[in-house]
Order: structure tokens, then sequence, then C-alpha cells
């Protein structure tokens, strides 16, 4: 196998593939990586994102990439009942997420006013499809569901050259025939320099949310970054980490979120193959196979 | 005399001829006991052919681990209980994968565990 990395989205892309990749063949895939960059990062002003949500409560006309995205997002968001919300930046901001992770994590953000929590329940915006058009309703984050969907279309570009796999962060997603199932490691959440349990798959995508990574203390208490939708603060859930397999990254990656978000309800999501660890360091295999061996 | 001369030389013919076959045959002989061990093993090559999947992710530190627990619970109505979530007690139901210590991917193609 030949292996290729690049950084995006403050984390590594990993290509791996059976054969050699050429500058042609690599260069659309990190172009991809670069579009939804530049579309959907909230750390960036003057990205698309981030000029839809000067405008708030307006109609405004999107690119393409940015409807697609919005599209799976509001998909999602009645799938899952509005436990998975991209209209939650504001809660994001308030519980200390304002910068880029590297630049907070693991540190103590003190001085920060402590507001009252929020609960969004408003639909997060309306699309129009004919005008290719969104009106938010309120401010709108799309980190996960962007890095799922720039995942989903970069397999498409690479099906195209050969089979393998592309590892985002720990969002994977295959592409093309394996000739065996890909046997991966799911990190252990306290100690991700151990592994804790597997999963074999041998098409589709695997995508982990965990609460363990992105963590901050704010005047000294502790933060993290999946917000609970239902509170508008940081999820007190008993899993700590949601490993999940799906058809395709976008799906794997809701999954995986919304499964540790719900805590014990999450096995009412059968379509899924999941693996949870609790606060308590145990293992669950369960959910309904789905492209996996 | 002449004769004795003539046989010597027929004799002498005959000694070379039978030294050239015979230096003939050995040269043949150790030139094919060299040849054999460079002689395609059908055999190995299949198992190697075999076992291709299997190495076909080793290359930069990738590696199937056979001795790995590849366990996996198939069960389609697994259920959480209250005992998972509530007070952390061990409970039969459940998969406590035994660790796996590793180094950079340890047995695994790769790994997963969230940002």
């Amino acid at each position: 196998m030949f292996q290729y990395q690049f950084l995006s989205m403050s984390t590594t892309v990993n290509i791996s593939i059976q054969h050699e990749l050429f500058a042609n063949d690599l260069m659309p895939v990190y172009k991809l990586f670069q579009l939804v960059e530049d579309k959907c990062s909230r750390f960036r002003e003057d990205s698309e994102l981030m000029r839809l949500n000067q405008k708030v409560g307006e109609e405004v006309k999107i690119s393409e990439e940015l409807f697609a995205i919005l599209e799976q997002a509001l998909h999602f968001y009645e799938k899952t009942h509005g436990i998975f919300n991209p209209g939650i930046l504001s809660e994001i901001i308030r519980s200390g997420y304002a910068q880029s992770i590297e630049h907070i994590k693991g540190q103590n953000l003190s001085g920060m006013e402590k507001l009252p929590s929020q609960v969004s329940v408003m639909k997060p915006f309306d699309l129009n499809k004919s005008n290719q058009s969104v009106t938010p309703h309120t401010k709108l984050d799309l980190g996960g569901i962007a890095k799922g969907w720039v995942i989903d279309q970069a397999a498409d570009v690479l099906e195209k050259v050969g089979y393998g796999f592309i590892n985002v962060g720990g969002d994977i997603r295959i592409f093309g025939e394996l000739p065996r199932p890909l046997n991966i490691g799911i990190e252990d959440p306290f100690d991700p320099s151990k592994i804790i349990s597997s999963i074999q798959v041998v098409s589709g995508a695997i995508a982990t949310s965990t609460t363990m990574k992105r963590r901050w203390l704010v005047n000294g208490e502790n933060k993290h970054h999946l917000i609970d939708t239902r509170t508008g603060e940081p999820s007190l859930s008993c899993i700590v980490s949601s490993t999940v397999t799906a058809k395709t990254a976008i799906e794997a990656d809701i999954w995986a979120k919304v499964n540790l978000l719900e805590g014990k309800d999450a096995n009412n999501h059968k379509e899924v193959q999941t693996v949870l660890i609790n606060k308590n360091g145990q293992v669950w295999k369960g959910g309904k196979l789905s492209g996996n061996v | 005399m002449k004769g004795a001369i003539l046989m010597d030389k027929k004799q002498a013919i005959s000694w070379g001829v039978s030294f050239g076959s015979i230096a003939l045959v050995a040269g043949m002989v150790s030139y094919l006991g060299l040849s054999k061990e460079y002689l395609p093993n059908t055999a190995k090559q299949k198992n190697t052919i075999q076992q291709t999947p299997n190495n076909f992710y080793s290359e930069r530190g990738f590696h199937q681990d056979h001795d790995q627990d590849q366990s996996f619970d198939n069960s389609d109505d697994s259920q959480f209980n209250g005992d998972f979530f509530d007070n952390g007690q061990q409970s039969q139901q459940f998969d406590n994968s035994q660790q796996f210590s590793h180094g950079q991917h340890g047995n695994f193609d790769t790994t997963t565990g969230g940002t």
C-alpha cells in the first residue's frame, strides 16, 4: 500500500491506496479539502459559512457545495429529531470553543463570563432548492458534517483510481473493493496510545466521537466540544466514546455523535454497527451490520 | 613397433574421448545442480500468492494480527441495560475486550478514536 498525508481541518488526512498516486491523482483530493475548509470553516472570517452567519434571518444564495452540505445537515437534523443540530454555534462558543482546538486544548480559559445555558429548539435554517439559497435562523456550525461530506467526495474521486481507505482524524471511508476486511483498532479514549477494541469492515465508513480529546477548562470547570442540544451544554453522557459503521462517512459521523449524546438510548439506531465505551472503560458492541463482514 | 604406436594412439584417443565425455557429464551435472536452486518453485509461488492479501497492508508498519481476538458481536438485538450505564458493574452481556498495547498502529491496518 502507498500512503499519502496532508494537513487539513486541524487534523491529518491519511490516504492508503494499493498503487502509487501521481500529482494529478492526488491534487483533486487535496483541493476538495481546501475547498471545504474555505467554505465551511468557522475559524475563517472570510469563509462562506461565516459570511452566511452574518446574515441570520436573510435569504442568501450559496455555492453548490455549501448547499449540498446544508441539505445533508437538514436531513439528519430531522432524522435525529434535533439531537444532531448544526444551529448551535452560539452554544459552542459560549462553552469556550471560540478558537481552533489547538489553541484551547488542555487550557484553562479564565475570566470568561458564565452565561446561562440556552436550548435551541428552532429549525436552524430553511433551504430553497430552486434558488440554491438558504435562510439561516441562527448561527451555524458545520464542523463534523462538512468533514464527513468531503471524505465521501474524496472517496468517490479515489475509487476511480484504485482501492484503499482514507482516514481523517479517525473518520475512515473505504473506497473500491478491498481484497480483505480492514482491521481497525479502536483507541482507548482514556489512553489513545492503547487499543481497547477492534472492528472489521469490508466497505463503507467508520467514525468515532469522543468527549475525551477536545477538552479544556473554563474558570476551572471541565468542558468538551460535544454539545447536548437538549441542554445547550457539553454532554454529560456516560458514553465517552462511540464508534459507528455506516455506508457513508457523513452517516457514520452523525450516528457516532448521536449515539454518544443519547447514551443509554443509543440502541434505537439499529441500522448502524456500534462500539460504545462508557466512563468506566467498559466496551459494548451491538447494532445491525451495515456493509461489514 | 608401428603397430604398437598405432595402438597407443588409438588408446590415447579412446581415453581422450572417454575423459572428455566424463568431463562433459560432470559439467552438466554441476550446471544442473546449481541451476536447480534457481528454478521457479511453483508450490512456493502459490503460497506467496495466497499470502498476498494478508500482507497487502503491511507496508509502512500496518499488520494484520492473526492472534488478535476478532470476535465480533453480530447479535441484532443487543440491549443496553441499566447496569452498564449507572453503576459500572461488570456484566456478562458486554464485551470486555482485552487491551492491545501497540506502537504506531500495532497489528491494525489503521485506528479510530475521534479527534
